[in-house]
């Protein structure tokens, strides 16, 4: 049997974006009235916009902010999500779960219990996504990521002793 | 700990530098360093100390802490003179200073180990929701190395505030951190620090940053260069929170620059 | 020494250059450079011997012996340094090249060598203790076997001196003078050597750098340490061994066959000349089965003697490192006295272990304090080194949440001076099976019985099977006791040095 379905096109976080940088752009789009120009957005977060675009797509995947003709505007979630004080990123554990390589390791996850980034990283090899060519650089990319995002967000839980992902205990 | 006694009222005195001299002794030449530098810090104050770089400030904050014995002159801490390190004063590092072998909570765990008072199991409490606090839940278990440099000082603050100090002593905390990292974890520690919850009664901050000061800062003492003598204090009467975009930040910024330069 | 110091950096700068600019000298020229470098040059010394014995038969054959042996066990080091140089120049450097249209020598003469010279400057350090090591115990050897006339060298006259009857004056007189050349040579030569070549540095390394005058002076002493020439940049040897296996596959495979051709070239120049090369010399199976089950009982003591040899010099280097490193006042005056002890070539004090009562005696004492002279440094200097680059906010650490001593030491200072240990240890145990051949039979004088010897070793069985010209013994004991080095490499050093390094470097 030959696979001529196409593959779905798949969201992927960037590799070197952190949840961190995306909540300090929505502020501060806000701050600046929820409409804003990407040359002063960058100007303003004292980034480079070569720095920015990578945050600006996670923030765009995020459903945070839209672009339109080089504006960036905050979408109602964007504003709500700013005005949240506490855990904000949880507010995005249903939109981050689409992303990959979130998607793919809560996936594992529910069928094994535990995981390594490397069972994560093998799995998404396979379906031809890779944050970098060198495998042992596209792991580690993935354990970030995962570490970065998925903790956050509490989709998550990581043992860095045994290195091994589970499903985020619920929290009060 | 801290409700068994009476709290200060605002405005006392909790930290008060008197006279302190400082002299290193090379070749048998002593090469002063700190010269008759007095200063105070009281109760809900965020003090910084600012100075031309290598003027010795960090070196004051370590005669604060207990780590370096002054040639002359004494720090007072709550009443009680400092004769090395106490368990009412904590520290925050510039390079964060974790132990790479040891995760996220046992590094907090690491500060609380010398109290006796409590039992193995109410220190993974209080380093939980020291965590939790600094905005770390759920990265119990992650190793430093795993971590991104906000998070790695989140866990230094966290380790801080786990031992309930009454004065907390801040080196250069943001300045190895990203821009966009350093300017997120100034606003959280300031409320973190200076609020009716938490244990911290004054916060000494030390910093090259003047933007930063003026944001922080209820107080600003500025040295001069090596050797280093008090030249100036600048009492920030600006209310929070406070817009860096504004004249007035910009009018305070440039007060202290006056006095630096 | 001088002579095949030289050779060394001549030879170093030719491979480690022409490794780093050929993908495919590259692939076979790594991996060669690390079996030559883990195996013990000392146990192929004897088929050198042989071989170069037998093409010159005179002076100059054994001087030529024993300068190979010096480089050989220089150069990998030097060579290493000059790959690792080559390598890290910025592709800018190279893009101003095919810009200028610069020839390959033009290329080698004005980028290549200035870049490798600081660290052949500093490997070079490293290396020259290890070929003292060498120099001394290569001449011994070669007077051991039979009677080659090397006339004047340290080794021969410790020899000279300590063979019956003992000249008590004179051997003081020699260890002394032998301390004092070393120092002087070090300080002078190769120091300034070192720091002339700061000046070809690529780029600023990240260096520490002091906030107060106090500690940037012990900076600027430390620099000009000789406790320096013990240590090792951090993986040398076993990682890079393994990753350069892991690495170049390929080439590993060009590489052994190189490696066993010069091997099985050097057995049959040294057979050849020694005579015994006719078909019937090949022995029987059945003896080869018995010299090879022989060589494995003297191993496994061998093995086991290193071990705890290693295992002491860890249990005291350990505390003892930590302990002098934290303490600035005793690191000042216990360093320099480290330093000169550690300066003396650890065959030079046989002699005087001897006398030693009781444990004197004790040939398995001896060997054993020999082992641990040749090799306590690399554990203590890299320990004191591990833990005097953290940085000072973590030594404060514990001060500052008044953490107990014995928590400290447990959780801060035993942890960071871990990865340090590790390496220190790889290098030493190196070492051990170096110096096992001087410590399990030392025999100055052949017309004497040996000073002292141990009951079974394969360094006794290698000395032995030298000194009677036995090269069956000498083959299958070199090439077990390479095998088992090895594969101990690949295995547990590898897998112990990636995991500790992996948690215990301290790196913000």
């Amino acid at each position: 049997m030959t696979e001529t379905r196409p593959l779905p096109t798949a969201l992927m976080m960037p590799g070197n974006v952190r949840a961190g940088q995306v909540i300090s752009l929505v502020e501060i789009a806000g701050s600046i009235g929820g409409k804003v120009d990407v040359p002063k957005l960058a100007d303003e977060l004292g980034a480079d916009i070569a720095v920015l675009l990578p945050i600006l797509d996670a923030a765009e995947m995020l459903g945070l902010v839209r672009t339109e003709k080089g504006d960036v505007l905050l979408t109602e979630l964007g504003l709500k999500f700013q005005k949240t004080t506490r855990n904000k990123m949880r507010m995005l554990k249903d939109r981050v779960a689409t992303i990959e390589p979130f998607r793919t390791a809560l996936d594992l996850v529910s069928r094994k219990k535990v995981v390594t980034a490397q069972d994560v990283a093998d799995s998404l090899a396979e379906i031809g996504l890779k944050w970098h060519y060198k495998p042992d650089l596209n792991e580690a990319l993935v354990r970030t990521l995962l570490i970065h995002w998925a903790i956050y967000a509490d989709l998550l839980g990581y043992d860095g002793k045994s290195g091994e992902f589970r499903k985020a205990q619920p929290k009060p | 700990m801290s409700q068994q006694q009476a709290q200060p009222l605002a405005g006392t005195t909790i930290v008060a530098v008197e006279h302190v001299n400082l002299d290193y002794h090379k070749e048998r030449e002593p090469l002063p360093v700190l010269v008759d530098v007095s200063m105070t810090a009281k109760r809900d104050e965020l003090v910084a100390i600012t100075g031309p770089s290598g003027c010795g400030k960090s070196t004051l904050l370590r005669i604060v802490a207990g780590l370096i014995r002054p040639s002359a002159g004494k720090v007072m801490v709550l009443g009680s003179e400092v004769k090395g390190p106490r368990a009412d004063v904590s520290m925050v590092f510039q390079n964060f200073v974790l132990l790479p072998w040891r995760t996220a909570l046992e590094n907090v765990l690491f500060g609380l180990s010398p109290r006796k008072d409590l039992t193995e199991e109410q220190k993974r409490e209080k380093a939980k929701a020291a965590l939790e606090v600094a905005g770390l839940s759920g990265f119990e278990d992650v190793y430093p190395g795993e971590l991104s440099g906000g998070m790695k000082q989140r866990v230094g603050v966290a380790r801080a505030l786990a031992t309930e100090p009454r004065v907390m002593l801040l080196d250069e905390p943001f300045s190895s951190l990203d821009d966009l990292t350093a300017e997120r974890l100034r606003k959280e520690t300031y409320t973190l620090l200076i609020n009716p919850q938490t244990s911290v009664q004054s916060v000494i901050l030390v910093s090259h940053n003047v933007e930063e000061i003026i944001e922080l800062a209820d107080k600003v003492v500025v040295l001069s260069g090596r050797p280093a003598r008090v030249v100036g204090e600048v009492e920030v009467k600006m209310p929070r929170p406070r817009n860096k975009k504004s004249e007035e930040f910009f009018q305070w910024v440039d007060k202290v620059y006056t006095l630096l330069s | 020494m001088i002579l095949a110091l030289g050779l060394s950096i001549i030879f170093a700068l030719i491979v480690g250059i022409w490794a780093a600019r050929s993908k495919k000298a590259e692939s076979v020229i790594l991996p060669l450079l690390d079996i030559f470098q883990s195996v013990p040059v000392l146990g192929f010394f004897p088929f050198v011997i042989a071989a170069v014995y037998g093409v010159f038969p005179d002076f100059i054959g054994a001087n030529l012996a024993v300068i190979i042996l010096i480089f050989t066990s220089m150069s990998w080091n030097i060579a290493f340094g000059v790959y690792e140089a080559v390598k890290a120049i910025p592709q800018d450097y190279f893009d101003l090249l095919d810009v200028a249209r610069a020839g390959t020598w033009q290329r080698i003469r004005s980028i290549y060598i200035p870049a490798s010279m600081s660290r052949v400057a500093y490997n070079t350090q490293i290396s020259w203790a290890v070929g003292l090591f060498f120099l001394v115990a290569s001449e011994i050897i070669s007077l051991g076997t039979k009677n080659v006339p090397i006339q004047y060298g340290i080794g021969v006259a410790v020899e000279q001196f300590t063979g019956p009857p003992f000249e008590y004056g004179n051997y003081v007189l020699l260890v002394v003078g032998i301390i004092g050349a070393v120092i002087v040579w070090r300080f002078l030569f190769l120091r300034e050597f070192a720091l002339w070549s700061e000046r070809f540095k690529m780029m600023e390394e990240p260096r520490e750098t002091h906030r107060d005058p106090i500690m940037r002076a012990y900076s600027w002493v430390s620099a000009r340490s000789v406790s320096k020439l013990f240590l090792l940049t951090q993986g040398r040897g076993v990682t890079r061994f393994t990753s350069a296996i892991s690495r170049f596959s390929r080439g590993l495979k060009y590489a052994v066959a190189i490696f066993a051709a010069i091997f099985l070239g050097l057995i049959l120049v040294a057979a050849a000349s020694s005579g015994t090369l006719y078909l019937g010399a090949i022995p029987s199976l059945q003896s080869m089965a018995a010299t090879e089950s022989s060589v494995l009982v003297a191993l496994a003591y061998s093995f086991v003697r290193v071990w705890y040899v290693v295992a002491i010099c860890i249990a005291v280097g350990l505390p003892m490192g930590v302990a002098i490193s934290l303490n600035f006042k005793l690191y000042d005056t216990v360093s320099p006295l480290l330093e000169v002890i550690s300066s003396i070539p650890a065959p030079i004090l046989l002699p005087l272990i001897v006398l030693i009562p009781v444990i004197g005696h004790e040939p398995e004492a001896v060997a054993g304090i020999v082992i641990f002279l040749s090799i306590f440094w690399y554990i203590v200097f890299n320990v004191m080194a591990g833990v005097r680059t953290i940085p000072g906010d973590l030594k404060d650490l514990p001060h500052v949440f008044g953490v107990g001593r014995l928590s400290a030491w447990r959780n801060v200072y035993v942890p960071s001076a871990l990865a340090a240990l590790v390496t220190g240890a790889i290098t030493a145990v190196g070492g051990a099976w170096n110096a096992l051949i001087i410590a399990e039979y030392f025999q100055p004088n052949p017309s004497q019985g040996p000073i002292t010897q141990v009951g079974i070793g394969i360094g006794k069985t290698i000395t032995i099977a030298t000194d009677s010209g036995n090269l069956e013994v000498l083959f299958f004991a070199v090439v077990s006791m390479t095998i088992l080095i090895v594969a101990f490499n690949l295995t547990v050093w590898r897998r112990l040095y990636h995991n500790v390094t992996k948690r215990y470097t301290y790196n913000r």
